[in-house]
């Protein structure tokens, strides 16, 4: 019971998704489904606060559950909460945003519901076939959230794309999981990672492959260069709705996961000592997603094409955070997540859905270009979306007294902290980043304020649920902004738990071991008869051992 | 059969990983690269198999039946998405799909 009370923000967001789909049929066909996406967006936010309730009810919610598949614990709800609030802005700028642009809505709120629920299950998961079932179930109906606007090639190419690119990213990710298996003999976070630990397996070239696999893979996830060939054109292909959600929960997600599953596995106090190191991957991808991710935004000309490349821009901030691990904090291992990259990605998120809901707000009347041209003069025509996308950009460049200032300077100044004398030149990399990236947000905010339009302007979209969407989202910037004591205290207490601790999760099973004795296996384990293989026979009590252990995981739970 | 070694099977797993990944790049036919992309997987699934074999481990047999239900889930998704693009483009040419760049 305990089991579903700590898993039930996860399956709210699944329950909710059912709910949406069955009202969906019971609604009609002729009928406006515009409430639907508030039933979505309600339950969304329902299970974000089940996530709350959980963290601050003081429960012990850190012990692993579920066949020891999933632990839900202040990482976990941190990003789940996270994740809730995007999906739920996404579910309401879908409200009257697909009917103007003609695309069929019903089937819509679901899929996001799905979505949503994929990436929860993708960031509490700590078994990678789990992870991998989570991280599908996100990618599946993104696809065909991407390819929603039937009658749009743009949409229907930013599916494909994002489609095939999605896939090998997973297969990517499962060969990589497939690797560890064979390095470790286990599928489980916590022991693949103590195996690797060891000195005999560490250096493994089972282990490296997959490192580089399992990289590459949520590389592809979290936009980072090398991998982000798709961002651009899928970010500005898709209905904008859908690049808000790709852009705020799939990197929210994905970041989460990369950062607990580098840590968990390869993370020793020599993580980020150099090139040579598994950090050292993570340190590169970071430098260019930040150069590249910059230049390119400068060239553009398209406002989501833009803002896809200040996400790949991002991207790299938060990579240097992730490189950049805390040493001596509390814990087993020793080491700990930078507990700024958690802040990041809230100050990231609470940004980039509200520019991109701003733009899904300027669809109307089937309007798909969003270059500069089109949104110009939008200070005239709409104050209260200008000022709003205004907030969005600036806090995304790091103007001070908005969130993203916040973010930026907690994680700078944590990065270079963890070892001031080798990362200060990465913080000063970054920061002359940030200043080159102030160049095209700026070129936004003229082009709203300053500049006519002098082709045809995007209709503006009268919607009370999109509205409602993104001034949410900027009075939290601004809010947190001002105050952001409370959202940094709740990032260090997650960034505690990025890291699984190996003590933690061994104490676990000892403690049922104690209350039920498991019962003997009532036949002898009958080795030499597995499928005919051929057992080496020095090898038998190590196997033995392995299956005993297996059998007491995989029994009746005491309760 | 069971006196192969693990090194042939993981080295024809990653050949068929590889050419399937190189299939799903490089090919233009749409229909091709869904194809490329089960070799991928199935080479997945045999590196699954192999190291559980090596290992004498069953319960890893079971991971390998999710990723062939999930590739099944995908490919679906690709050839709904391959409908998609012949009645936008009349073709399934991914060459075709070049409208977004910049």
């Amino acid at each position: 019971m305990s089991d579903i009370i700590a898993f039930s923000p996860v399956l709210l967001a699944a329950i909710t998704g059912l709910i949406v789909m069955v009202l969906d049929l019971l609604s009609g066909k002729n009928t406006h489904k515009g409430f639907l996406g508030w039933v979505t967006a309600v339950g969304l936010l329902a299970s974000g606060t089940a996530a709350c309730l959980l963290w601050v009810g003081g429960r012990e919610i850190s012990l692993p559950f579920m066949v020891g598949m999933v632990q839900f614990d202040t990482y976990g709800a941190f990003f789940v909460t996270l994740i809730a609030i995007a999906g739920a802005a996404s579910s309401l700028l879908i409200v009257d945003h697909n009917p103007e642009q003609g695309i069929h809505d019903g089937a819509t709120y679901p899929l996001v519901a799905f979505a949503t629920f994929g990436a929860m299950l993708f960031v509490v998961a700590t078994d990678m076939i789990l992870l991998f079932l989570g991280l599908e179930i996100m990618s599946l109906a993104l696809y065909v959230l991407a390819a929603s606007k039937q009658t749009s090639p743009f949409s229907m190419e930013a599916g494909v794309k994002y489609f095939l690119l999605g896939a090998l990213a997973s297969g990517f990710f499962l060969f990589g999981a497939a690797f560890l298996y064979g390095a470790t003999g286990s599928l489980d976070f916590v022991t693949v990672g103590r195996t690797i630990q060891d000195a005999a397996a560490h250096g493994s070239g089972l282990s490296k492959v997959a490192l580089v696999m399992i990289i590459a893979a949520l590389g592809f996830k979290i936009a980072a260069v090398p991998f982000h060939f798709w961002t651009p054109d899928v970010y500005e292909g898709s209905p904008t709705p859908i690049s808000a959600f790709m852009a705020g929960v799939v990197k929210a997600a994905g970041f989460a996961v990369l950062a607990r599953m580098m840590l968990t596995i390869w993370g020793t106090a020599e993580f980020s000592s150099g090139w040579q190191s598994p950090g050292g991957i993570l340190l590169i991808l970071a430098v260019i997603s930040m150069v590249v991710g910059n230049i390119m935004g400068i060239v553009q000309d398209n406002v989501k094409r833009i803002l896809a490349y200040s996400s790949i821009s991002h991207a790299g901030y938060i990579l240097l955070g992730v490189y950049a691990i805390g040493l001596g904090e509390p814990g087993a291992v020793g080491i700990s997540l930078n507990s700024g990259v958690p802040f990041y990605l809230l100050t990231y998120v609470l940004a980039t859905v509200g520019a991109f809901g701003v733009l899904a707000l300027m669809g109307g009347q089937g309007h798909e270009d969003m270059s500069l041209d089109s949104i110009a003069g939008l200070g005239k025509r709409s104050p209260i979306l200008a000022l709003i996308l205004t907030i969005s950009v600036l806090s995304l460049a790091g103007i001070p007294p908005l969130l993203g200032f916040m973010g930026k300077f907690v994680l700078f100044k944590q990065v270079l902290l963890a070892d001031p004398d080798r990362n200060w030149v990465w913080v000063v990399v970054a920061v002359l980043n940030s200043l080159v990236a102030l160049y095209y947000y700026l070129r936004i905010v003229l082009y709203v304020y300053f500049r006519e339009p002098e082709g045809e302007a995007a209709p503006i979209i009268k919607s009370n649920a999109g509205l409602f969407a993104v001034s949410t989202m900027a009075v939290l910037v601004l809010l947190l902004g001002v105050f952001p004591g409370k959202a940094i205290d709740a990032s260090n207490q997650a960034s505690h738990h990025a890291v699984l601790s190996i003590t933690e999760a061994q104490a676990a099973p000892a403690v049922q071991q104690e209350s039920a004795p498991t019962p003997e296996p009532k036949q002898p384990l009958r080795l030499r008869q597995v499928d005919g293989l051929k057992v080496d026979p020095s090898h038998i009590p190590i196997i033995r051992r392995a299956m005993e252990l297996k059998l007491r995981d995989s029994g009746p739970k005491p309760k | 059969m069971t006196n192969i070694p693990l090194s042939h099977w993981l080295a024809l797993a990653t050949a068929l990983f590889a050419i399937g990944t190189i299939g799903v790049i490089t090919r233009r036919n749409m229909l091709i690269a869904l194809m490329s992309l089960e070799i991928m997987l199935n080479g997945v699934g045999l590196a699954f198999l192999a190291f559980a074999r090596f290992r004498g481990d069953v319960s890893v047999h079971a991971a390998v039946f999710i990723v062939m239900a999930v590739a099944a889930a995908e490919v679906a998704i690709g050839l709904a998405l391959a409908i998609a693009m012949y009645r936008n483009n009349g073709s399934i040419d991914l060459d075709q799909a070049s409208r977004l760049k910049g």
